[in-house]
Order: structure tokens, then C-alpha cells, then sequence
């Protein structure tokens, strides 16, 4: 997932960013094949200033990719 | 006698235009020592390329350190007393119950006997406001009134709660209409623009000052009557919205390393070369430390 982040540059700051590694692992780790609309349900709760949330999106998503393959 | 440059040229076909629009190749005479032309993009190594965030892998694994991170050794906690109305006379205070606090180690008077004539505030776009005032003066709920280090942060909050503060309130609005009534009470007697780092250059400097109204200031260009007669449809409306200042979720502080050769400080910002003119100001420089070899760094920037 760390790498996923930094693959699709999925943040800036870099604040809020162990938070949402985090989330979206444990969200791997119970639906291991998350649909677009659970990530976001997923990383809601978390508050992102630099507005990464699109490109976390695509990390949770590749990185579900990854480990199907 | 004729330079190396000038004896030494060669002739050169580069692609000029501007890409989607027209591109064509022209010829020119350059330096012999001119460097090659780059190869097309695709042929390019860097430019152009994906490239991961140089401190990302520190970011996704939460080693990133923020300037609230920065803990130095002997490093003292500073609190700032702040005025807790929107318009007051201070008119006495006193810090003698806060300097026998066996914590604290400093205590500085910003606005009040001793801090200055003048406050000073940021106004907006980029306009600093000074009022001068007999008697030191709250402007806004919020602003600076004094400041305590202290070895802990506990310490530094219990400095704070020994400051006696007596505040006069004086009459305030909240509104812009109320602000503009000619009754109104005014924040400031005088307006300076400033100039120099973290000055936007929007305002004016010269601009009338009624109350608490400047300007008015006027620019016109185009013909706004013949684009109304030209329009389709004409939509009138009032919008208002509050100021709205950008806020970054990390918390901000300043960490300030004061060594023999200068002074390290550890900041929130998105402009380091900005934060170290800042620094430099005679201002911020009052000490004994700040001599010839005065040397002001803006460090560990983390932001972007």
C-alpha cells in the first residue's frame, strides 16, 4: 500500500498520509477487492487538506489490483 | 579585435512554434560552444517524466517530521496571551506573578506598557494596518497581548494563567455594513501598503482613509454597457462571502535554534526564502546575538 501511494502520488503534505495507509489496508485486509465507491466510504473520515483523495483512491484501487494478481 | 564568440559560430536548424498550433524549423546562427539541442521529448531521459516525491517513502511510513516535531535540547515552550475581546484598552498588566513561576524562564510584552506605541496588525490582501494609540489597544478577539517561555509546556499555559490583564472594553462591530456606518468605531488611524517579501502588491498605496473605508479606487477597461446590450441573458446578484485564509493540517510552530553562527529556524511554510527575509527583519533582531555574523536560515521545510 506504501508503495501504491507513492506510485500514484497519493499525497503532498504528507500529514494525513500514515492515516489513510492505514485505512485503506485494513479495508484490504476485510474486502480484499474494495469496490471505487468502498475506498471512498473508507478514507471519508479522514481530512485531507492538499485534496490527495482522488489519487488514494487510485492507490487503494491499484494496490487491491496487486494483490489479486 | 574580434571575441572567441564572435569568431567562433556555427549554423544551426532548431524546431520553433509553438506545439499544436505550428511547428516549423528555422535557421540560426549560435556560439560554436552553444550546447546541442535537446532530443525530441521522447527521447528524453528526465524532462518530462514521471518522477516519484523525492521525501514520499518518508511520508507514507510517518518518519516525516514536522516543525512541531523538532524538540532541541534546553529548548524552551513559548504560549502567547491572547486579547479575549474584539476591542479593548489594556490598561494595566501585570507578569510578576508569571516571572516567579519556577517554570518559566521568559516573559515578553507585546502589546502594553513596554511592547510599543503602535500595534500592528495584517490587514487584508496584503496591506499591513498600524494604528498608534496612547494607550495599547486590542483590535481584534484573538490578537497578541504578551508571550511566556517556559521549560514545559504545562508550565508555559500555568505562566500564561498568572498574567493579570486589565481590559476595558470598548464599543465594536462585527458587521461590514455596521462597519461602514460613519459612527462606526474605527480599527485604524493609518494605513501603510507594505512592500517587501509576503506583500501581495494589490493594494495601493495613497488610498483615502473615512472610518474604516479606504478608497475609493476605480479601474475600468472593456465597455461594460455595450456587454450587457450584447448579452443573451443579464443575471444580477449580490454575493458575499467571509475572508477565507488557506489552513494546513499540520500544527504549526516554529522552532528557533539560536547558535554562534546564526539563527536555525524550524518553520510551517510554503516559502522558505520568504520565512528567512522575515527572520532577517531589524525587527525580529533586537538581541545581543544578532551581530555581523547574524545569518538567518530557514530550515527543514516540509511542506510543498
Amino acid at each position: 500500500m506504501q508503495d501504491a501511494f507513492i506510485e500514484h502520488d497519493a499525497l503532498q503534505c504528507g500529514f494525513c498520509t500514515p492515516g489513510l495507509v492505514l485505512s485503506c489496508v485494513a479495508l484490504l485486509e476485510r474486502n480484499p477487492h474494495p469496490t471505487e465507491a468502498e475506498v471512498k466510504d473508507v478514507i471519508s473520515g479522514h481530512l485531507c487538506r492538499c485534496g490527495a483523495y482522488a489519487h488514494v483512491i487510485e492507490a487503494a484501487l491499484a494496490a487491491a489490483e496487486a494483490g489479486r494478481s | 579585435m574580434a571575441t572567441q564568440s564572435q569568431a567562433a559560430r556555427r549554423r544551426e536548424s532548431l524546431p520553433a512554434g509553438i506545439v499544436g498550433v505550428s511547428v516549423g524549423q528555422v535557421e540560426r546562427d549560435v556560439p560554436a560552444d552553444e550546447a546541442q539541442p535537446l532530443p525530441p521529448n521522447a527521447e528524453l531521459a528526465q524532462i518530462g517524466k514521471s518522477a516519484p516525491r523525492w521525501n514520499a517513502a518518508d511520508k507514507v511510513t510517518g518518519a516525516t517530521r514536522f516543525a512541531a516535531d523538532v524538540a532541541l535540547p534546553r529548548m524552551l515552550y513559548a504560549r502567547l496571551l491572547r486579547a479575549p475581546f474584539p476591542h479593548a484598552r489594556l490598561r494595566a498588566m501585570d507578569l510578576g506573578a508569571a516571572e516567579r513561576h519556577p517554570g518559566v524562564r521568559a516573559t515578553h510584552v507585546i502589546l502594553g506598557p513596554g511592547g510599543g506605541g503602535t500595534t500592528s496588525v495584517s490587514a487584508e490582501e496584503g496591506a499591513s494596518a498600524t494604528r498608534r494609540v496612547e494607550e495599547p489597544v486590542a483590535l481584534y478577539a484573538g490578537m497578541a497581548v504578551a508571550a511566556v517561555a517556559a521549560v514545559s509546556p504545562e508550565a508555559s499555559e500555568e505562566g500564561l494563567r498568572l498574567i493579570k490583564a486589565d481590559w476595558q472594553p470598548l464599543p465594536f462591530v462585527v458587521d461590514m455594513d455596521d462597519a461602514r456606518a460613519d459612527n462606526a468605531p474605527t480599527v485604524f488611524d493609518k494605513l501603510d501598503v507594505q512592500t517587501g517579501y509576503g506583500a501581495s502588491g494589490l493594494v495601493r498605496a495613497g488610498l483615502p482613509l473615512k472610518g474604516n473605508v479606504r478608497g475609493p479606487a476605480a479601474d475600468s477597461r472593456g465597455d461594460a454597457a455595450a456587454g450587457f446590450a450584447a448579452a443573451d441573458v443579464v443575471v444580477e446578484g449580490e454575493y458575499r462571502t467571509q475572508a477565507q485564509s488557506h489552513c494546513c493540517l499540520e500544527p504549526h510552530g516554529i522552532v528557533a535554534d539560536w547558535g554562534a553562527d546564526g539563527l536555525t529556524v524550524y518553520i510551517s511554510t510554503q516559502f522558505t526564502a520568504g520565512a528567512r527575509e522575515t527572520w532577517r527583519a531589524p525587527s525580529a533582531c533586537r538581541s545581543a546575538e544578532c551581530g555581523s555574523s547574524w545569518k538567518p536560515r530557514a530550515a527543514a521545510s516540509v511542506r510543498n
